[in-house]
């Protein structure tokens, strides 16, 4: 054990009460006991303070007990910052269960939004996606019956493109006619619709019940 | 003055054409038409040169299609060509006008079809065939002239009395042209050349009691019309129909092969397809015809604009109508066509050309700007708005935002500052909490960043015209990555069915940008009215920003 080791387990064996500068310097006769102690504060191992007119050394453990135990005014202080301490600490843990209770609500609530989000999306998606392929399939059929029934210069009557149609897809009128104005407006230019016959599609107020592929 | 220094309206006001209108024929399928047409005549005329007209020579041509095409356009510009006016005779008869339809009535509109030119110098060339005869001293010629003794002594000569004859001053004597035509020409060929003689070529139906009458005569008709004129004789029956008489009639036309005379039919779908439920007879023939004209495509845009543009060309000056100035014009009739379907015909839009160059002229604009096109809009189709619109954007004010959107970057800018706008202005009305402020860095991608009513924070990206799901995977990475928000909405015009589970894509079209960018313009100069209030926010809800 060295010196410095040997000073320091004097100084806590001497607890609260502390050990006296002088009669350290007396029991351990080193060189430079001085410039030990020194060096011993400024690591913070021991505290040095004067009490009844005399320097005393306490071990950094002891020395806020002594305080204690010889000044009423800062056992105060310390006890009033003590008891801040502990509602500090009720406070925090408290907001600290709120925060993790709302965070947890907050997570749950955008979690389940966002899923609501993309299943909206999904389905607004696939709906589109449906009804583009449910148009797809329709304009193959519609294009065939076109072909099948059209007289020398391709034109041909809605209604016999309906009758075939709404046949195949077990589809109302309106709904065949909601389908081919969707198909003749998507497809402007590869469709050519003429005035007449005896239902169709209705532009200008003009009733169109012929059409052609173009 | 008329816009582009115009003399003159080249456009038509009545809605349908006129000898003098179908002067201007534009459009690639109606010129191809017309060729296809002059290519028959061309190809029978050939064949036809230098031997007598038989029933060999006999050519149908049918011309269907929609009305509004521009096919009675066709047939009477056909009619007043010059370059035909040498080599044939012209009938144009409108089916339409004539009620009660028989063979009588529409015999009498075949012979009204012709022109008085026609008749003048068919005149001509008989009057000029029998002073031929005369002066080589045939008597009954002689006769027809009432060429006597005083006017040889008061210096008149065949010449003379030929061109009294045709100046009206002098009735010929047609009473021994029986027996002087009897050989070359047939009885029903020497009562039309009385007819014509006499004056009454078009009044004159006694003898012609009969369909058979009727079609020997139109048959006469067309062989001296090679005789005489070396014309072939076109006759064109425009609104043909499946009306009972008018399908008898020219079935028996057809069937008489009416020597060196082109037969042309025009007629709507709709009639065609009549006619074959009336008639499989005539329906037989008429897919048996030599040409069919089809004028498909004839209300495409491409069509539609060259004929507008040829009014134009045509009494305009190239310099002063130039390159530029018909690009601009295109433009301004594109977005009518494109956001009106009404007006998706020529007709329609020969219309407003017509209101538009007289509102500019008034005004003293030099071209046909979007003034005029929104005041024709307004005054002549009242009730007329675009459809889709929220904003209710003046037409004028649609067709300047449209053209200036043709630049991507500009466009997707214009947007952008649309949406901030509106955002901001919703939070003015309490729909929306106040936008963040955000800086460069975080800003990446994102647009702007506000907290809906329900306290939601939203992210906006605005994606126009891009690679959609390159631009969303980037946008939806760089939100993940750069700030918290609970929602991320993509604005984009790029229509796109995958699915992308990073965000909520809100599809805007032409006509919502163009009613953000309206918006955005009044919002910026304080002109939101209370209407418009109302419909910003309709706008923004619309959009899913509130």
């Amino acid at each position: 054990m060295s010196a410095e080791e040997k000073l320091t387990q004097r100084i806590i064996l001497s607890g609260s009460v502390g050990v006296k500068k002088t009669d350290l310097r007396k029991q351990f006769v080193v060189e430079d006991i001085d410039r030990t102690l020194e060096d011993l504060v400024t690591r913070g191992d021991i505290c040095i303070d004067k009490k009844a007119g005399a320097y005393y050394c306490w071990h950094r453990e002891y020395y806020l007990q002594s305080l204690l135990n010889s000044d009423a005014k800062f056992r105060l202080i310390y006890q009033s910052i003590k008891s801040l301490e502990q509602s500090i600490n009720k406070t925090s843990d408290a907001l600290a269960k709120t925060l993790e209770s709302s965070t947890s609500d907050i997570i749950s609530g955008l979690s389940e939004l966002n899923k609501e989000t993309i299943e909206a999306c999904n389905l607004e998606n696939g709906l589109s996606a449906g009804f583009t392929t449910q148009l797809e399939q329709f304009k193959m059929d519609f294009d065939g019956s076109v072909s099948n029934y059209a007289n020398s210069i391709g034109w041909v009557e809605f209604a016999k493109v309906r009758n075939e149609l709404c046949a195949k897809y077990n589809i109302s009128h309106e709904e065949f006619y909601r389908l081919a104005e969707e198909l003749v407006s998507k497809y402007d230019k590869k469709y050519e619709l003429s005035t007449g016959g005896y239902e169709g599609i209705t532009i200008r107020g003009l009733l169109h019940g012929f059409v052609r592929c173009v | 003055v008329y816009p582009y220094n115009l003399q003159q309206n080249p456009y038509p006001s009545s809605p349908t054409p006129t000898i003098a209108d179908a002067k201007i024929l534009g459009g690639k399928r109606h010129n191809d038409a017309k060729v296809a047409v002059l290519s028959c005549i061309e190809d029978l005329y050939q064949k036809m040169t230098g031997v007598a007209a038989t029933d060999k020579d006999f050519r149908l041509v049918t011309v269907i299609q929609d009305v509004g095409s521009g096919k009675t356009h066709l047939s009477l510009h056909i009619r007043g060509l010059k370059e035909l006016s040498s080599n044939t005779v012209i009938s144009y008869v409108d089916l339409s006008q004539i009620s009660p339809r028989d063979i009588h009535s529409l015999y009498r509109a075949m012979l009204a079809g012709f022109t008085d030119g026609y008749i003048r110098e068919f005149k001509e060339s008989v009057v000029y065939f029998l002073k031929d005869k005369a002066e080589q001293n045939i008597k009954k010629a002689n006769k027809v002239f009432r060429f006597g003794i005083f006017d040889s002594i008061r210096g008149k000569n065949l010449a003379t009395k030929a061109q009294e004859i045709l100046s009206d001053k002098l009735t010929p004597n047609c009473s021994d042209i029986q027996t002087l035509l009897s050989g070359e020409f047939s009885t029903t060929e020497i009562s039309i050349i009385k007819l014509i003689l006499e004056g009454n070529f078009r009044q004159e139906l006694q003898g012609a009691s009969t369909l058979e009458d009727i079609i020997r005569r139109i048959a006469a008709i067309a062989t001296l019309n090679w005789k005489f004129l070396k014309k072939l004789t076109i006759l064109q029956l425009d609104e043909f129909d499946s009306d009972k008489k008018s399908l008898d009639f020219i079935k028996a036309v057809v069937n008489a092969h009416l020597p060196s005379t082109v037969l042309m039919l025009v007629m709507t779908p709709s009639s065609y397809e009549e006619i074959r439920k009336e008639n499989p007879s005539v329906f037989d023939r008429l897919e048996k015809a030599n040409y069919k004209i089809d004028l498909a495509g004839s209300n495409t845009l491409e069509e539609v604009l060259d004929i507008l543009l040829e009014y134009i060309r045509y009494f305009g000056d190239e310099k002063i109508f130039t390159v530029d100035e018909e690009k601009d014009l295109r433009a301004k009739i594109k977005v009518i066509y494109d956001e009106f379907q009404d007006f998706r015909n020529i007709r329609s839009m020969i219309n407003i050309l017509y209101h538009a160059m007289e509102d500019a002229k008034k005004r003293g604009a030099r071209t046909i700007d979007e003034q005029a096109i929104d005041n024709t809009i307004r005054n002549a189709y009242p009730g007329l708005r675009i459809q889709g619109s929220i904003m209710g954007v003046p037409l004028s004010d649609f067709i300047k935002i449209h053209r200036s959107s043709t630049d991507d970057r500009r466009l997707e800018s214009d947007v952008r500052d649309a949406v901030i706008n509106l955002v901001s202005y919703a939070y003015e009305n309490g729909s929306v909490a106040r936008l963040e402020e955000t800086n460069e860095k975080e800003r990446s991608g994102i647009d702007l960043i506000y907290n809906d009513q329900t306290g939601t924070k939203v992210a906006v990206a605005v994606v126009i015209n891009k690679d959609p799901i390159k631009s969303f995977d980037q946008i939806s990475d760089r939100i993940k990555s750069t700030i918290s928000a609970d929602k991320l909405i993509i604005l984009t015009n790029t229509h796109t069915y995958d699915s992308t589970n990073k965000a909520s894509v809100v599809n805007i079209d032409n006509r919502k940008m163009i009613d953000l960018i309206y918006f955005s313009s009044k919002y910026r100069n304080n002109e939101i009215m209370r209407d418009d209030s109302q419909r910003a926010l309709m706008l923004a809800k619309s959009i899913r920003l509130c």
